[in-house]
């Protein structure tokens, strides 16, 4: 009797050792006294002052309110007109766009918030947004206008040429005040018309075209023409027509004299031929890229 | 209803079964409740480790030894379910690493990972008004949540982690956590046991590689630790001789 009392006794204690004898072990599990959740903090880490998530915000991070009241809005602004957005270039538009275009953010995520919050005043919000949603809509109307023109523009191949003509004809009978403004219509023509972009710099050599071949020789034959109007002496000496791109393109890169030396300096040496079709490309992208580095050296 | 032979009646039975058997219930590596030392550091070749593991849809905690996890791991570490902690599901694209722990040695890695438990079982079901007492409720008194999204889940087992650091005095703990914000206030931590530190950007795709990785490296490490140690101890040795 006592060995089986002494028995039970033992594995009672071994027993109650295994469940809280541990140094590893909580033991009784209605004692421990259970610790709060820990709050995850954002003070572990450092944020960039200037977040992109900023952008969300009418100040950015200097913002002081989360959702402004209808009052704080600006609403005495109106749209831009048909008639601004028209003097624009494609790089104020697109600027323009993009401005408009982060100011509805702004007014969505405020009207987001609004909505989470149950505050129903938002109308105001909703007001700016419709004209700033009208100012995409003009944006996008003059760049049709924009795309449409110069597409209409490709297919009056007749009336085209008939208003080169006129122009050639003017150009040349253009007074001595007169050939500033005329030479800076035909930088808009060239660039309207052939697609020769006024700036070296913005050439895209890839993209040489038949275009822009015919444009070369068209520029370069109306200056000599002039040229050779203006000095009536020279017409002896320089003979025309020009031989190809090889003599047109320095019509395009420099002034009439200059060009026109350097047409006869290269006369002399031999150099000027008359390239196969298949070398025009070739030559008019070396040449350009040439004088693109050379510029960019200049400067 | 076509007549069917005996033998084929069978057949269809034996596939069943073995259809049943094959069933795949999570990463054999994982598979059972508690890892002995000796199963983790010499048949897994796996650090002293454990693996927190966040359920992206419940925000569950899951604790493994194992850079893995398995339904025998779910059902010993959520026992009473109910309509608030319901048993989480063992996708693998619900559970996004947390947490991993790197403890001194295979003790440590194991009384943490059995506190852990013994602490869920404390929450879930011996204490569990204390523990509701504890949580952000919502404006009917339930514990707080979004959609089924229960924040204070995931804050409990870091503040249960923190509780069995300081509990089992676990010195030259590192923790690794995939955010750091999750860590809270430093005041929750005994600083001198506990080095915190994030885990490396991952693409969620490649978590098992990343654990993977980590698991490696706190194998390594643990090896040059003992090295050193044995080192020390010759020379001890030799010195006294």
């Amino acid at each position: 009797m006592s060995l089986r009392v002494s028995m039970r006794a033992f594995s009672l204690s071994s027993r109650v050792c295994a469940r809280s004898g541990s140094k590893f072990s909580f033991g009784d599990l209605s004692k421990v006294k259970l610790r709060a959740p820990i709050i995850p903090t954002h003070k572990n880490f450092d944020v960039s002052p200037d977040h992109p998530l900023w952008a969300f915000f009418p100040e950015g991070n200097n913002t002081e309110t989360a959702l402004r009241s209808g009052d704080e809005l600006d609403m005495n602004s109106r749209e831009w007109t048909f008639a601004e957005l028209r003097r624009k270039s494609f790089e104020d538009l697109h600027k323009l766009w993009y401005l408009t275009l982060k100011e509805r953010n702004i007014l969505a995520r405020e009207v987001r918030l609004a909505e989470s919050l149950r505050y129903s005043r938002t109308q105001q919000h909703d007001a700016l947004d419709e004209k700033l949603v009208t100012v995409q809509k003009r944006i996008k109307q003059v760049l049709l206008e924009r795309q449409v023109a110069h597409e209409r523009v490709q297919t009056f191949t007749q009336q085209q040429q008939q208003y080169l003509t006129e122009f050639e004809e003017r150009y040349l009978n253009a007074s001595e005040h007169e050939i500033v403004s005329f030479n800076e219509k035909l930088v808009r023509l060239q660039y309207a018309f052939f697609g020769i972009e006024p700036q070296l710099q913005d050439y895209d050599l890839e993209d040489i075209n038949i275009k822009f071949v015919e444009g070369l020789s068209f520029v370069a034959n109306l200056k000599v023409k002039r040229y050779l109007k203006q000095n009536p002496a020279q017409e002896q000496e320089f003979e025309l027509p020009l031989n190809g791109v090889v003599e047109e393109l320095p019509f395009l890169l420099r002034n009439v004299t200059e060009a026109i030396e350097e047409v006869k300096a290269l006369r002399q040496s031999g150099e000027s031929v008359k390239l196969d079709k298949i070398d025009v490309f070739p030559f008019l992208r070396s040449a350009l890229s040439n004088a693109i580095e050379q510029e960019e050296l200049d400067q | 209803m076509p007549m069917r032979l005996r033998a084929e009646k069978k057949m269809r039975k034996h596939l069943i079964e073995q259809l049943k058997a094959r069933k795949v219930l999570g990463a054999r590596i994982a598979q059972g409740k508690n890892q002995s030392v000796e199963e983790l550091q010499h048949e897994k070749n796996l650090g002293p480790q454990v693996f927190l593991f966040k359920n992206m849809f419940s925000g569950q905690v899951l604790y493994s030894q194992v850079p893995a996890f398995h339904q025998d791991q779910i059902d010993q570490q959520f026992v009473r379910p109910n309509w608030e902690n319901r048993k989480p599901s063992r996708r693998s694209d619900l559970w996004r690493i947390m947490c991993v722990a790197s403890f001194k040695d295979y003790e440590h890695a194991r009384a943490a990972f059995r506190g852990l438990v013994q602490l869920r079982q404390a929450r879930d079901v011996v204490q569990q008004k204390e523990a509701k007492a504890l949580r952000k409720k919502n404006d009917d008194g339930n514990t707080w949540y979004a959609g089924q999204y229960r924040p204070t889940y995931s804050q409990e087992a870091v503040a249960d982690l923190a509780h069995v650091i300081e509990e089992f005095n676990l010195e030259g703990t590192k923790l690794l956590w995939e955010n750091a914000w999750r860590r809270g206030e430093d005041k929750h931590w005994r600083l001198d046991l506990v080095e915190h530190d994030t885990l490396p950007p991952f693409n969620p795709r490649d978590q098992s590689i990343l654990l993977d990785e980590v698991s490696k490296l706190a194998v390594e490490e643990f090896a040059k630790l003992r090295q050193a140690e044995a080192v020390e101890a010759q020379t001890g040795v030799t010195e006294s001789a």
